[in-house]
């Protein structure tokens, strides 16, 4: 896996120019990342303990984004506000055996887990299989990445230069931008990745 | 076999830089070693089967994504497995966690690679834990001196040379030079 430093000498070496702004390279290269995120390219599993009485947990270090919640062995469901109070006016104090899980919009980066756990979960560890501890929530997550993958180093490194070389300033050049575009386009598409 | 010696003083005379001055040989060796691996994947080149060793009631799998691109294909006693978009999958079966087979024990059935970290293995069951064989396509050497052979059959020699090519004369402004071979690139 290739480090952020490795894809900023890199831009510099294509670029070939020191006129390029650090701080905006560094700014490219986080947006580059967040978009492979988006493409799932960095996924994670992670078990939190589940709490006797606590419906609120905190999304895993790294995690951007919340795929989706498992309770044990099943997949919860993806639900609203609306849709639990259409179907359970109180359903804020009721517990049981989780079924639902849904983004918390009052505390950021928290899921909120419906019916609330009624037991303690095991033991929180990244186990999976027969050590997989018992009624425990496992978050799949989105993560944020410090490395991308080695073989779209050279399209990433493009992409960052096409931007810098786009925007106004007194290196600005929109043709080799538009070459830079064109070169990462013809690699990503080679490479088969996101 | 050609080395990367070789790629370095094609593309410097493309380049009309024979002597490596605007952009040394250690510059172009960097490109080289790093375009390798793009068109490793293209050509699904350097394919290998790895031994997975299975656990009961565990469907996921840690891929070591240093040394492996990606997973091709996935065999349980020479029985393909059905290849899977892990998001899809996950979308149909509720129970892909931990699912229990008890009618076909031991019988994997489904794979899917989960983002460049895991591999899902799909259904496992409580008893046995057979050993599946794991395709994939393996990344190349890395191109650490000039000496170092390429990866890559002969036929794709080329086309790394092209990319290197394009990158260098992008490099040092040739850009209707460079937009000449990016041309090139595109066709099919």
């Amino acid at each position: 896996m290739a480090a952020k430093a490795d894809i900023l000498t890199l831009a510099k070496l294509i670029a070939l120019t020191t006129e390029v702004n650090d701080t905006n390279l560094n700014d490219y290269f986080d947006e580059a990342v967040r978009a492979l995120s988006d493409s799932q390219v960095f996924v994670g599993f992670k078990v939190v303990q589940a709490v006797n009485g606590t419906a609120k947990y905190a999304y895993p270090t790294n995690a951007l984004r919340v795929l989706t919640v498992l309770w044990h062995d099943k997949e919860l469901t993806e639900t609203s506000t609306q849709q639990l109070d259409a179907v359970n006016r109180s359903w804020r104090a009721t517990t049981g055996t989780p079924t639902c899980w849904m983004e918390e919009h009052v505390d950021e980066r928290q899921v909120r887990i419906y019916p609330i756990p009624d037991t303690t979960g095991d033991a929180a560890a990244d186990n999976w299989g027969a050590t997989y501890p018992d009624n425990d929530l496992v978050f799949v997550t989105v993560d944020s990445a410090t490395t991308i993958p080695d073989w779209i180093d050279i399209p990433v490194a493009l992409g960052m230069l096409a931007r810098e070389f786009s925007r106004e300033s007194k290196h600005r050049d929109p043709r080799l931008a538009q070459l830079y575009v064109k070169l990462g386009l013809i690699l990503r598409r080679l490479a088969g990745g996101p | 076999m050609a080395t990367a010696e070789n790629i370095i003083d094609e593309v410097l005379l493309r380049v009309r830089d024979a002597s490596g001055d605007a952009t040394t040989r250690a510059q172009v060796l960097d490109l080289v070693d790093r375009v390798q691996l793009i068109v490793v994947r293209a050509t699904g080149s350097l394919i290998n089967d790895r031994t997975q060793s299975t656990n009961v009631e565990q469907a996921l799998y840690a891929l070591d994504s240093d040394a492996v691109m990606r997973v091709v294909d996935c065999f349980h006693s020479n029985r393909r497995l059905s290849p899977s978009r892990w998001s899809k999958f996950i979308q149909t079966q509720i129970d892909w966690w931990r699912h229990q087979e008890t009618t076909d024990p031991g019988r994997f059935n489904v794979w899917a690679q989960v983002g460049v970290s895991y591999l899902l293995l799909w259904p496992p069951d409580t008893t046995s834990k057979p050993d599946i064989v794991v395709r994939e396509q393996q990344m190349p050497t890395r191109l650490a001196a000039e000496a170092t052979a390429l990866d890559l059959p002969e036929q794709y020699h080329d086309t790394v040379r092209n990319i290197v090519e394009a990158l260098v004369l992008l490099r040092v402004r040739d850009l209707d030079a460079a937009e000449a071979v990016i041309a090139r690139l595109e066709r099919p």
